[in-house]
């Protein structure tokens, strides 16, 4: 049995050069899927019937069906009807549809875990609904939601890898050039596999810090509870 | 655009997508029961702090919920009969690391499981004289069995939708014979639909199941559902 690490390492700077692209997507996800993600735990939780199925089906027909799937069908059938997308914005776009399902989810339930009594004061106090929501419901819920919604996020920075299957360049998608290029797949997949760890290490205790500031801060401006 | 230009699927079309479904259907069963077993084994061992071993399970675990799946199958796949010289199966690396993937996710389950059985009960059980085997059998046990249900069935449905991954490295599978169709068909936007209908008809069950289990087996006793008295 002989390692020849030294065929990754050469090629290091190329393999790291797609963490630019797997950050890159994170970030635009991260962003149109926490917007994504409020629409929806407002649609689930709106008074309107019609709403809630709406935002229901969606959610149900997302986190029913695969992720490569769903990427698929963008990629693929979306070019087929004539619209041709860059796959990069491809994999953004379906990313953040199938990640707002579990932003959504976990919003929603800090939304249902607010405390009925501090709906009925804001509203006392002549706040409109929207005023509610917007100054006392959705703050409290994001604080309850922030750990769920962390762990969301590591795992959807996890499933950009997926977009090196509709050519996207990112660090999962030139670790196959590598693996290709020095037949040495064992090394390649190993370093990526630890690269991926170090990664959603990193991410993890950031998430952690702010997960800290957030709760002390938030306690000293309201006392919630 | 000519809504009849879809209904180029034949019945052979239809046979290859049952026969897809049932290879998904094969390599999730598989993968999550061989998963369950290992993440039992493993959650005991890291829970009674054998030496080493639990240092091993929390390094196995951590490596494996904290990497792509996609980057696994492609290590075992591609990597592995590199390593130990022999040519693996799609099929059967496509169940070795599933089962791998799903025994460390398992792992957590059962473990926090077993944690949040109270340290009252272990003390009640060994005071009346049991040994360590029997307090785990008939006290720790049945009740940590009832927490683990819930998640269990939460993290079966997304195991199915991770055993699309394994028709990267060529297992025919639903998703598979979705590429398949793809490309002779030349009809992506009739056939990803079809195919994710296919995926749906498992998945929804399922969750029905685990959205029943979630309210049906909330723990009874207040100090499981973190009550304050």
């Amino acid at each position: 049995m002989h390692f020849h690490f030294q065929a990754v390492v050469q090629r290091l700077d190329f393999l790291l050069s797609g963490l630019a692209i797997t950050f890159g997507v994170s970030v635009a996800t991260l962003v149109a899927s926490l917007v994504l993600g409020v629409g929806l735990a407002l649609g689930r939780t709106a008074r309107a019937r019609g709403i809630r199925l709406l935002a229901t089906a969606y959610i149900d027909l997302f986190r029913n069906t695969p992720f490569l799937v769903q990427l698929f069908f963008f990629y693929y059938g979306l070019a087929e009807i004539g619209l041709d997308i860059d796959p990069v914005v491809t994999g953004i776009i379906a990313l953040s549809l199938s990640t707002a399902t579990h932003n959504g989810e976990a919003l929603r339930a800090g939304i249902e875990a607010v405390d009925g009594g501090v709906v009925e004061a804001a509203r006392s106090m002549a706040l409109s609904r929207w005023q509610t929501y917007r100054h006392v419901i959705l703050p409290i819920a994001f604080r309850t939601a922030l750990r769920p919604m962390g762990s969301v996020f590591i795992n959807m920075v996890l499933t950009t890898s997926i977009l090196s299957t509709i050519t996207v360049n990112d660090l999962m998608g030139n670790a196959m050039t590598v693996a290709g290029e020095t037949f040495r797949p064992f090394e390649v997949y190993v370093v990526l596999l630890l690269l991926y760890c170090v990664l959603t290490f990193t991410l993890s205790a950031g998430l952690n810090a702010i997960h800290t500031f957030v709760l002390t801060r938030g306690r000293r401006q309201v006392a919630v509870r | 655009m000519d809504l009849y230009q879809y209904t180029q699927f034949t019945s052979q079309d239809a046979w290859l997508l049952l026969r897809g479904i049932g290879w998904t259907v094969l390599v999730f069963a598989v993968s999550m029961a061989t998963g369950i077993a290992l993440g039992a084994a493993c959650a005991l061992a890291r829970h009674a702090r054998v030496p080493v071993l639990a240092q091993l399970v929390t390094g196995y675990v951590e490596l494996f919920r904290n990497s792509p799946v996609l980057v696994q199958l492609f290590l075992v796949y591609y990597g592995l009969p590199m390593l130990a010289g022999v040519r693996l199966e799609p099929l059967t690396a496509a169940l070795l690391t599933l089962s791998v993937n799903t025994g460390a996710f398992m792992t957590v389950i059962i473990h926090a499981a077993l944690d949040a059985v109270p340290a009252g009960q272990w003390e009640a059980a060994m005071a009346s004289g049991l040994r360590y085997r029997q307090v785990m059998r008939y006290v720790v046990l049945p009740q940590a069995v009832r927490t683990t249900i819930p998640p269990t069935i939460s993290l079966a449905v997304g195991q199915l939708q991770v055993t699309s991954l394994v028709s990267l490295i060529n297992v025919v599978d639903l998703a598979k014979v979705g590429t398949i169709l793809n490309m002779r068909t030349l009809r992506p936007f009739a056939v990803w639909p079809v195919v994710g209908l296919g995926y749906f008809a498992l998945s929804k069950p399922l969750s029905l199941l685990a959205q029943w289990a979630e309210d049906r087996l909330r723990p009874r006793n207040a100090w499981m559902r973190g009550d304050r008295n």
